[in-house]
C-alpha cells in the first residue's frame, strides 16, 4: 500500500486570468491530519476542494489512492466518494431536511440498509454530537455552531478513510470550539483516517496538526512536519506566519469593537 | 458595422455553447439513469413524490378551473358562431380538437411552468448558491439522479395526469353551458362527444403531455444548475426557464400537429 493516501501534482488554477493557485505540488501522507493554512485570500479553500475533485483545477492533477480523481468518470468518482468526506465552512446542510434525514440521505443514498439500522446509526452519531435535541429540526433553525457540528456528524457517519475540514473552528463559540476539537483530536490519532483542513487558527494548529503547508502568495511557501515549520529560523516563513497570527488579531479585536461599542 | 458582427458573432456562439451545454446536460441524464454501479434511484423516491404532489395533486383546483371556464368559453363561441355558418353539427368536433389536442396540453404545460418549473428552478440554483450540490458530490450522491431524475419523471407523469384531468373538466365546463342554454341532456351531450372523438385525439393529447412534461422538467433543471455563484442569478435562470419551456411547447406542439396531419 502506498504511503500517500492523496497527492496534487503541478495543480494551478486561474480566476479571470489571475493565477489563483501556482503549480502546488504536494503528498498527503495516510493516517495524518495535514493543516493548511495562510493569509486570507490565499486559495487555501479553492485547494482543498480541488484535493477533493469538488473543483477542477486549470493544470496539474491529483490523485487519492493513486487515481486520478479528474482522469476518471463521474460515477467512478462518485462511488469513490463514499469513502471521502467535506465538512463545509456553513455546514451546506440540506435546506429541505431535517437534521435526522440529512444524517440518513448519504446511508440511504449508498446502502440498503433497513431503516432500523439507519434510525440507531442516525441517533447514536447524534448523541455523540449532542445534537439529539434538535434532530426533527431543519437547518435555518439551527445555530452556527450546531450547522457545522452537524456537517461534521454527517461527515463522519460514513465511517470516511479521507476527512477534507474547511475552516472548522472559526466564527463558533467556545463551547462548539470545544466539541469540535474533542472530535478532530481522535480522529488525527487514528491510524486509518487522514485529516486534511483548512485553518486560520494557528493555535489551534500547534495542538492538532501533524503537518503545515503554508500557502503564500499563490505558491506552496512550506510544507512539512508541525514542529520543523513552528520553529524554523527562516525570517520569511515567521514573517508570514505573524502575518496570520495579526490577521486573527484584528479580526478579533474588530470583534471586541463591535461587540463594545453602545452606539450600534 | 465591427461592433454589430462582434456582438452578433458573441450572440451567436453563446446559444451554441448554451445548446451544446443542454446536449451534455441530457448526455448526463441517460448516463445517471442507466448506471448500473452503486446507487438505487430508491433515494430519490421521496423527491419524486413531493414532486407529483406539489405539480400534480397541489394543482388540481387551479387546473380545474382553468379548464372549466375554457370549456365554458369554448362552447359559448361555438354556439354563438358556428349556427352562422350552419355548422351547429360540428360543435362537438370543434369542443374535442381544440380542447384535448391543442388547448388542453398547452394550457397544463403553461400552469406547469408558472407553478412547478419556476419553483423547480429557483430551489436547484439556490441549492448551488448554499453549496448544497457541492455537498451532495462531496457524500458521493450524484445531483443528477437524486435530484433531476425524480424531478423529471414526477413532472412528466404529473402533466400527463393533469392533461387529461384538464380535457374531462374543459368537456364538464362545456356541458354545464350547453345544458343551461340549450337544456341539452348528458347523455345526448356524451354521444355528440363520442361521435366527434376518435382514437388519435385522445393518443395525441396525450403524447403531447408527454413531451411537454419531459421538456419543461429538463429545461427548468437544466436552468436551475446554471447557476454558478451568486444569488442573483437565481431569478434570471428562472426567468430563461419560462421563456425556454414556453418556445420549446410551441415548437412541439408544432411538430407534433404537423406530423399528425401530413
Amino acid at each position: 500500500m502506498n504511503n500517500y493516501i492523496l497527492e496534487l501534482k503541478d495543480v494551478s488554477i486561474f480566476f479571470d486570468e489571475e493565477v489563483l493557485l501556482n503549480s502546488i505540488s504536494m503528498t498527503i501522507p495516510r493516517g495524518k491530519l495535514v493543516a493548511v493554512t495562510g493569509p486570507s485570500g490565499c486559495g487555501k479553500s479553492t485547494l482543498l476542494k480541488i484535493a477533493a475533485g469538488l473543483l477542477p483545477p486549470d493544470s496539474g492533477n491529483v490523485f487519492i489512492e493513486g487515481t486520478d480523481i479528474f482522469n476518471i468518470s463521474r460515477n467512478t468518482l462518485f462511488t469513490m466518494r463514499k469513502h471521502f468526506a467535506f465538512v463545509f465552512q456553513d455546514g451546506a446542510l440540506m435546506s429541505n431536511l431535517t437534521l435526522y434525514n440529512n444524517l440518513a440521505l448519504p446511508l440511504k443514498y449508498h446502502y440498503r440498509l433497513k431503516d432500523k439500522e439507519i434510525s440507531e446509526r442516525v441517533n447514536a452519531t447524534l448523541e455523540d454530537f449532542g445534537l439529539e435535541d434538535v434532530r426533527m429540526h431543519l437547518p435555518a433553525k439551527l445555530s452556527i455552531g450546531q450547522r457545522k457540528l452537524a456537517s461534521f456528524a454527517r461527515a463522519l457517519i460514513m465511517e470516511p478513510k479521507l476527512i477534507f475540514f474547511d475552516e472548522p473552528v472559526s466564527g463558533v463559540d467556545s463551547l462548539t470550539l470545544n466539541k469540535m476539537i474533542d472530535k478532530i483530536i481522535p480522529l488525527r490519532d487514528d491510524p486509518e483516517v487522514t485529516v486534511i483542513m483548512v485553518s486560520h487558527n494557528l493555535e489551534f494548529i500547534k495542538t492538532s496538526a501533524d503537518y503545515i503547508a503554508l500557502i503564500y502568495e499563490n505558491n506552496l511557501f512550506a510544507y512539512g512536519k508541525r514542529d520543523d515549520i513552528m520553529r524554523s529560523d527562516d525570517p520569511i516563513l515567521q514573517r508570514v506566519l505573524s502575518i496570520i497570527v495579526d490577521e486573527q488579531e484584528i479580526v478579533a479585536e474588530e470583534v471586541l469593537k463591535i461587540l463594545t461599542d453602545d452606539s450600534i | 458595422m465591427a461592433r454589430y458582427f462582434d456582438s452578433l458573432g458573441r450572440w451567436v456562439l453563446n446559444r451554441i455553447e448554451n445548446s451544446l451545454d443542454f446536449c451534455a446536460y441530457i448526455t448526463r441524464i441517460f448516463r445517471s439513469l442507466f448506471r448500473k454501479k452503486g446507487a438505487s434511484l430508491e433515494s430519490g423516491i421521496t423527491v419524486l413524490f413531493k414532486q407529483v404532489l406539489f405539480t400534480g395533486v397541489q394543482a388540481l383546483p387551479v387546473i380545474a378551473l382553468v379548464a372549466l371556464a375554457l370549456g365554458a368559453i369554448a362552447i359559448v363561441q361555438s354556439l354563438t358562431q358556428l349556427p352562422r355558418f350552419g355548422g351547429e353539427a360540428f360543435v362537438g368536433k370543434i369542443l374535442i380538437t381544440v380542447i384535448v389536442r391543442e388547448l388542453g396540453p398547452i394550457l397544463t404545460g403553461f400552469i406547469v411552468i408558472g407553478r412547478s418549473g419556476t419553483a423547480i428552478t429557483t430551489e436547484i440554483g439556490n441549492m448551488v448558491v448554499q453549496h448544497e450540490i457541492e455537498a451532495l458530490e462531496s457524500m458521493g450522491i450524484d445531483p443528477i439522479r437524486y435530484l433531476a431524475i425524480p424531478r423529471i419523471f414526477g413532472v412528466t407523469a404529473s402533466l400527463v395526469a393533469l392533461n387529461i384531468y384538464f380535457d374531462v373538466f374543459a368537456l364538464i365546463g362545456g356541458f354545464l353551458v350547453s345544458k343551461m342554454v340549450l337544456f341539452t341532456s348528458l347523455s345526448i351531450f356524451l354521444r355528440q362527444l363520442i361521435a366527434a372523438m376518435v382514437i388519435s385525439d385522445v393518443t395525441v393529447s396525450i403524447l403531447k403531455g408527454l413531451i411537454f412534461g419531459i421538456l419543461i422538467s429538463l429545461i427548468c433543471t437544466f436552468r436551475g444548475f446554471a447557476v454558478r455563484v451568486s444569488s442573483t442569478e437565481v431569478p434570471q435562470q428562472a426567468s430563461k426557464a419560462v421563456v425556454g419551456s414556453i418556445t420549446a411547447l410551441f415548437i412541439a406542439d408544432g411538430i407534433i400537429t404537423f406530423i399528425y396531419y401530413f
